[in-house]
């Protein structure tokens, strides 16, 4: 190469050159050398690195998500309990699957509609998940350990909460309990007996954080919340579901059944239950609506929901001079009928329910009237028959029926508590759940003998397909249900 | 670092070995036309193993400075062979006669982004289309021109409308979700081919609801019309993951290189093209024309019940009792427009500065009032030697272009004219009355509410986009060695590309349609800022030694690249009449962003050796995105390659080449798929709450990988009169991207991830034959085929239904499943099954095998054609040229649903036609026919259509698509279109000189037209739409979309 071309000088125009292109040439041969402009965040998106960079600002907008998907699940979950407890109809003209997927053959479908608010109530679990994690990082001390403790105390709260709505819809096919991290594995199925302890568990957990969570959230709480936004007012809120999923897991004889049921009340002598004579019954927490842009409408009341009615057997079943049926409920001038399938025929109504008369009605998350009505449960079956019939004629004197006397058996007191029960929380999401724990699921009215009383909400057929394939892949025997990874309820998939 | 500095310092030493003080002669020469003797001009005239080089002027002429001693002279001019002439030491002039390249078999081809092999020796299938084939007839954009003269490649548009908005797909489908799109390469700047919405659906509502400002189905035009055919000097196609390895991580779709025209040395070359030429409706679905009364009645009545049969006889009253009949069609579509495009371009220089500015001005109005396309554009390019070894070449392209797009496609609201037209009864004239004003359309389509006027529609509905584009180029050559034995040459590349995109939907309060959603007038203002950045450095060493049969060449480079884009649109409803500007009214306001940043270096070596007959490459590019998971980590693309001539090893094969190449190329996964986001959960109490998004971000996402084997051969006969090629292509596409559901229980419920594994092969073949070759009369002939298959070989997931690939099962639409064709089109249809007992045997009746018929979801037909064929011819008679081009699909299935508006308007042309199962019996298995069932229904035990003597084909079609059975609309795509002829007369330059003055060089005239025909069984107006737009498995949905027309140019073309 040197001999045959010899050294010269180069003329001073393609010299500097020369050295334009030496230099750029070395520009970009750094510039491709770093890595560093290759790492580009979302820029239509927020990324939850850009969300909590603030902790105090992060924290603020993942418990309002938490609030947030928790209450768009709220409305569905009382339609589809509703449906499958005979108080409501969904009769869209053109959507039959909101009958036959509840009332029909389909009901078990784990394609079909009745298998409502399950991946959303998982995402919101992963949610408070995510705000723990978020409450733990200490830099630059924007929270105090006490505020640390409250955020812990909320989000187990909300994930216990969001956990009770799961099993109550799935009983006995049990359900995960924990958010796995990895995107190719899936938590373990539990039974429903160790879902209730494991609620319970969180719960009082969370009580513990709450009580040493100082005198305010270091987030705001919207209105459904008013008189339960301090860590103190908000563990009565905490203490009211313990109470709740306590009576529910006694009533299935978890625990034996007494056990628990003292400590529901213990629970519910730390909650906000008032059975003073003027004692306020919607007292609460709530899911609460507006027009705001961006926020959302109460999907069950009749101005968003024309086509929720009420079944008739609410009519019939109302005793003489309870005001609830009068005062929930109100009559259309034609009666109407749901879409005809085939065999499958829906019964006529003319009910619709007043419970939410406008698209912006708060719906209740637990009220006072429920837990007033808990104690009766729990004071019976801990053999304070006397302290339980108090409650129940408390109620019946709240609208408009006479005392009663003392009650014959088990029999009787059922009968009265799920009477009470479902003329007091009609419409609340509670019926269908009350007469299964109480094994009277047969009392439900079927419309026509092609009907069928569903005690379950199928799993969606993305979680059976998903779990299929795990096993699958990881070999281990399908079908088992309850113990392995397969989810009962779930078809052989055919890939 | 260290190797940084290490580099800095030798690019420094090599800077300083410029310059050699050989002695130098000066040599003369004349190249002429083999046969003719016809003086040659802008032949290449190189020193072989110098950077020294010239051209000849119009006389043919030229000098040059060359080295003394004997020289090696390379010859070559594009349309002729090559030439090598050895010039002796003495020797100070020189006579090249040029033979012509009839068969097109010379040039050179890229193989890497800084080399270029000869084509002789080229391993792949080359693809390269030169500038007299795009724009011999007048195309609007590059797209349209480019349809059936790449084999290999599948050029679908999304309608009629001039303008654009197409999609090449080249040897088959790539990816499943990711992008499906060549990349396209101009003078080394990456040219962004977005296609942007200008927000049609906020009119038509394919996508329903009203914030839905667009949809997948709003037709957008590709900014590839952007550019102007006339600056392409040629245009190739790198289609096999060998040859397009080179662009790495965005090459899987293959990669389209353009090269814009550039000046070349001498006097100032003006060259004045004038075109006018007009089009019309090629093709329309036609109406029909109701037999009598009671049909017409009758489809009134279907339509819109006992108030739409009034009306209709109500116009058959004023009609004096006969039916009257409106062509609607012929009339919306029915405009002869003037269309013109003039350019204008100057091109020469010195030997050292050489430029060339071309300015086109081009106006194609369409078919129907207020839809076309304008586009205004200027290219100059600058090519400067700076010094002996250093040369400038600048580009900069500056265009407007800017589309009417009218309305079409799938609508809600009964908007796009072909759904007006399909339901309304032809008994009304729905044209502009006299007074100015337009009658209102009472028909309502489908049942529902709303109704149209599309001639008052087109009258007074705007949808332009606008689009400002800026593409620059600069590149600096420098050759650091120029020996024989030695040649190393360093190239900088830097490119920008970007446009500012304009779009505007103006639907005014008073269209018949505006009040339907409560809220008149609609106005969406669309704005889509792109900003392309690339930069690239290379060099490329030479080794050549004497007395050795191998040569190598080494590349080296490496490459920058950032791409930006940012699309935000406001829409407003209930606008405040006669205003354009939104901001009345509900408005709603939407952005998205994307940006990529990627980095890749790369390395190749070439050998050619024994007397050029072997050519072996091999090499690799390795890619880093800002789009992968791991954004730091580099994939790596690797390539070989190989061909052998056997050079007239045979009796009448002059020529026999073998190749064989193997690669792997990559396409980026889209914006966004890497990222784990948070998504609004909404407000609640006045307060934003986000949470975990349903479709999460996947932090380990990677390209797709392409592996493609390709192999074949090509030969010369005859004495180069025939030239076959073959080539066979088997590619492999791993981990294509794919939503993958996980357990929901996990808190999410999918991400994008790398899984899914497709396979195409094909075969492409071309044969050109010279059959005459003499003076005064040439005919060449030439015919290309191309076949493709394409797979899923296996999925993660269960099988599941390609989202926006068509409407459901009574329409078809595409399910993605391991084996399954990639494409196809799946729905039901009715089969006869065998019938089994409830164990699962089938019963035998009569010791046969009993079957029933029953509805099945299944697949029906395959979008892909079975294979294109096209044909080319060109004569030369004396002064005149013909070219004609007919292209040949032979299968490839569409959804129709335009039919189906049709049939369901009982307004099909050929409603009234008899049905497939008139009169049908049983045949001797007592079976009916598969075609003439229909699910059994109550009113109809038998499941059998319409058998009846009177039974219609209308009928027949509607019954079965009632009964939700996809088959009768789903259509072979078949066709034989006449897609070019152009004739043009080289006027004699003693006629045209008294014409238009002495310099003229040449005039030519040329009456050129495009889409002359179609032949077709197709029921649609033309099978080659796609109401899906861009995406990456093609579209097959023929929905409502603009009729094609064709179109005619007259020519003036001289220079002087």
């Amino acid at each position: 190469m040197t001999a045959t071309v010899p050294a010269v000088r180069p003329s001073l125009a393609s010299g500097r050159l020369a050295r334009a292109l030496g230099i750029a040439a070395l520009a970009l041969v750094v510039g491709a050398c770093s890595d560093e402009g290759l790492n580009q965040p979302n820029l239509n998106t927020p990324s939850p690195g850009g969300v909590d960079a603030n902790i105090t600002t992060g924290v603020q907008l993942r418990a309002s998500g938490i609030l947030a998907l928790s209450r768009d699940q709220m409305a569905g979950f009382v339609s589809d309990v509703g449906i499958l407890g005979r108080e409501s109809y969904n009769y869209t003209p053109t959507e039959s699957r909101n009958s036959t997927d509840y009332l029909g053959p389909n009901a078990a479908a784990n394609n079909g509609f009745n298998t409502g608010a399950w991946a959303g109530r998982y995402r919101n679990m992963r949610n408070a998940r995510d705000l723990i994690a978020l409450a733990e990082r200490t830099e630059n001390n924007q929270l105090t350990t006490a505020e640390r403790s409250a955020v812990r105390g909320f989000a187990n709260t909300m994930w216990a909460l969001e956990l009770y709505y799961v099993i109550a819809s799935r009983d006995t096919l049990g359900a995960p309990v924990d958010i796995v991290e990895r995107n190719d594995s899936v938590a373990a199925f539990v039974r429903r007996d160790s879902v209730y302890r494991f609620i319970l568990t969180k719960l009082d957990a969370a009580r513990t954080d709450l009580l040493a969570g100082g005198g305010s959230f270091p987030f705001l709480l919207h209105t459904g919340f008013t008189g339960f936004n301090t860590p103190a007012n908000f563990a009565q809120f905490n203490r009211a579901l313990h109470a709740r999923v306590a009576s529910h897991a006694a009533s299935l004889g978890i625990g034996g059944g007494t056990t628990l049921y003292t400590a529901a009340l213990a629970s519910l002598g730390q909650s906000f239950l008032d059975a003073s004579p003027a004692a306020d019954l919607s007292r609460g927490v709530y899911a609460v609506y507006s027009t705001a842009s961006g926020d959302n409408l109460n999907g069950v009341s009749p101005q968003t929901s024309p086509d929720q009615l009420a079944h008739p057997s609410v009519e019939t079943d109302a005793r003489p001079g309870d005001t609830r049926f009068a005062a929930k409920t109100r009559r259309l001038a034609t009666p109407r009928t749901g879409p005809q399938l085939g065999t499958f025929t829906t019964i006529a109504t003319s009910l619709q329910y007043t419970i939410y008369p406008t698209n912006i009605s708060p719906i209740p998350i637990i009220r006072n009237e429920e837990l007033i009505l808990l104690r009766a449960e729990a004071l019976y079956f801990t053999g304070n028959q006397a302290g339980a019939l108090a409650d129940i004629n408390y109620i019946r004197g709240r609208h408009g029926l006479a005392a009663r006397g003392s009650f014959t058996g088990n029999a009787d007191f059922l009968d009265e508590l799920l009477y009470q029960r479902r003329y007091s929380l009609m419409f609340e999401g509670h019926r269908w759940v009350d007469v299964r724990r109480f094994g009277r699921l047969n009392t439900l009215p079927l419309d026509t003998p092609n009907h069928v009383r569903q005690a379950w909400q199928p799993i969606p057929q993305a979680e059976c397909d998903a779990r299929a394939l795990i096993i699958r892949r990881i070999g281990a025997a399908a079908n088992q249900p309850y113990t392995g990874l397969a989810a009962p309820s779930c078809p052989a998939i055919s890939l | 670092m260290r190797l940084i500095r290490q580099g800095a310092t030798a690019l420094a030493l090599l800077a300083l070995a410029v310059g050699e003080l050989l002695a130098q002669r000066r040599l003369t020469g004349r190249v002429v036309e083999e046969g003719s003797g016809t003086p040659l001009s802008s032949v290449s005239i190189s020193v072989t193993g110098t950077s020294t080089g010239t051209y000849t002027n119009e006389q043919g002429t030229f000098a040059l400075t060359v080295p003394n001693g004997a020289v090696t002279l390379r010859v070559r001019r594009i349309g002729f062979q090559l030439r090598t002439v050895l010039v002796q030491p003495s020797q100070s002039t020189v006579e090249v006669a040029l033979k012509r390249d009839v068969l097109q078999l010379e040039g050179v081809t890229v193989t890497s982004q800084a080399s270029v092999v000869e084509r002789k020796n080229a391993a792949t299938a080359v693809s390269q289309v030169q500038a007299e084939d795009l724009t011999r007839v007048p195309a609007v954009q590059v797209d349209q021109a480019l349809q059936g003269k790449v084999v290999g490649a599948n050029i679908n548009l999304n309608s009629g409308l001039p303008g654009g908005g197409a999609q090449i797909q080249i040897r088959g489908a790539t990816s499943l979700f990711g992008n499906g799109e060549p990349l396209f390469v101009i003078d080394g700047v990456l040219m962004s081919n977005a296609a942007i919405s200008t927000g049609r659906n906020a009119i038509t509502q394919a996508a329903p609801g009203l914030s839905g400002t667009t949809s997948a189905q709003d037709a957008p035009v590709n900014r590839l019309a952007d550019l102007n055919p006339d600056d392409i000097e040629s245009l190739e196609v790198l289609k096999g993951a060998a040859a397009s390895a080179l662009y790495g991580s965005r090459a899987t779709n293959g990669v389209v290189i353009i090269t814009t025209k550039r000046g070349r040395a001498g006097a100032a070359r003006w060259r004045v093209t004038q075109r006018l030429g007009t089009s019309d409706l090629l093709n329309t679905v036609g109406s029909r024309v109701f037999p009598d009364t009671a049909a017409a009645i009758a489809a009134g009545d279907a339509v819109n019940g006992t108030a739409g049969a009034a009306s209709v006889r109500q116009a058959i009253a004023a009609n004096n009792g006969r039916v009257p009949f409106f062509d609607y069609q012929s009339q919306l579509y029915g405009r002869n427009p003037l269309q013109y495009e003039t350019t204008v371009s100057v091109d020469g220089g010195t030997e050292n500065s050489r430029y060339r500015v071309a300015l086109t001005n081009a106006d194609n109005p369409g078919i129907a009032v207020n839809t076309g396309a304008r586009r205004q554009s200027a290219r100059f390019n600058f090519d400067q030697n700076v010094t002996s070894r250093i040369t400038a070449n600048v580009g900069l392209g500056v265009s407007r272009f800017s589309a009417d797009r009218g309305v079409d496609g799938n609508d809600n609201t009964f908007t796009s004219p072909l759904y007006a037209f399909g339901y309304t009864p032809t008994v009304f004239d729905l044209r502009r009355r006299a007074d100015g004003t337009f009658p209102q359309n009472v028909f309502p389509g489908g049942g529902g509410a709303n109704a149209s006027n599309p001639f008052q529609t087109f009258q007074f509905l705007r949808n332009n986009e606008t689009t400002n584009r800026i593409q620059g180029s600069a590149r600096l050559d420098y050759q650091a060695l120029a020996s024989e034995v030695h040649q190393l040459r360093f190239s900088l590349l830097g490119g920008v590309d970007r446009f500012d995109l304009d779009g505007n939907v103006v639907s005014p309060t008073f269209l018949q349609f505006e009040p339907n959603d409560a809220l008149p007038g609609t106005n969406v203002q669309s704005q889509a800022n792109s900003r392309q950045f690339n930069s690239s450095l290379a060099g490329v060493y030479t080794f050549a030694p004497r007395n050795f049969p191998v040569s190598g060449t080494t590349t080296a480079g490496l490459s920058f690249e950032q791409q930006e884009l940012n699309v935000f649109r406001i829409q407003s409803r209930g606008t405040v009449p006669g205003i354009p500007a939104v901001g009345a009214g509900q408005v709603v306001a939407n952005q998205n962003f994307e940006f990529f940043r990627d980095q890749a270096f790369y390395a190749q070596q070439d050998f050619l050796a024994f007397d050029e007959r072997l050519f072996v490459s091999a090499g690799f590019r390795a890619d880093r995105s800002s789009a992968n998971g791991d954004p730091s980590k580099w994939f790596y693309f690797p390539k070989a390659q190989g061909s052998y001539r056997f050079v007239s090893a045979l009796p009448n094969v002059d020529e026999f080449k073998l190749r064989a190449a193997w690669g792997q190329s990559g396409n980026r996964p889209t914006y966004g798929l890497r990222d784990l986001i948070l998504s609004n959960a909404g407000q609640i109490g006045g307060q934003n709450g986000f949470g975990v998004a349903p479709t999460n971000g996947n932090p380990n996402v990677e390209p797709e990988k392409l592996t493609e084997t390709e192999y074949g051969f090509d030969a010369q006969l005859f004495g180069r009169r025939v030239a076959l090629e073959y080539s066979r292509f088997d590619r492999k596409i791993r981990d294509a991207l794919l939503p993958l559901a996980v357990a929901p229980s996990l808190g999410f419920s999918s991400f994008f991830g790398n899984g899914a594994d497709l396979s195409s092969r094909g075969h492409e073949a071309s044969v050109s034959w010279s059959v005459f070759q003499r003076t005064g009369f040439s005919w060449l002939t030439r015919a290309t085929y191309f076949t493709v298959d394409e797979r899923v070989d296996a999925l993660p997931v269960p099988r599941f239904f390609l989202p926006n690939s068509g409407f459901g099962a009574a329409f078809g639409r595409t399910r993605i499943g391991a084996g399954l064709p990639t494409d196809n089109i799946w729905g039901n249809r009715m089969v006869y099954l065998p019938v089994r007992n409830s164990a699962g045997q089938v019963i035998q009746v009569n010791g046969r095998d009993s079957l029933a018929v029953s509805r099945v979801d299944t697949l029906i037909a395959e979008a892909t054609p079975k294979f294109l064929m096209s044909f080319f011819n060109n004569f030369t008679i004396g002064r005149f040229t013909i070219n004609t081009q007919v292209d040949w699909r032979n299968g490839g299935f569409l959804s129709n649903l335009t039919n189906t508006l049709f049939d369901e308007g009982q307004n099909a042309r050929d409603y009234d036609a008899p049905s497939p199962c008139r009169g049908v019996r049983p045949g001797a298995d007592g079976r009916f026919p598969a075609e003439c069932t229909i699910p059994r229904t109550a009113g109809n035990p038998l499941g059998l259509v319409d058998t009846t003597s009177t039974a219609t084909l209308g009928q027949y079609r509607s019954q079965r698509n009632g009964a939700s059975l996809a088959e009768p609309y789903v259509q072979d795509g078949s066709f034989v279109k006449i897609r070019e002829i152009a004739v043009s007369y080289l006027v004699p330059q003693t006629f045209s000189r008294r014409l238009l003055g002495g310099r003229v060089s040449d005039l030519r005239l040329t009456l050129a037209g495009r889409n002359l025909g179609i032949s077709t069984p197709y029921w649609g107006a033309d099978p080659e739409v796609n109401n899906f737009g861009n995406r990456s498995v093609r579209g097959f949905v023929d929905l409502a979309p603009f009729p094609p027309s064709r179109t005619f140019f007259f020519n003036i073309d001289f220079g002087f």
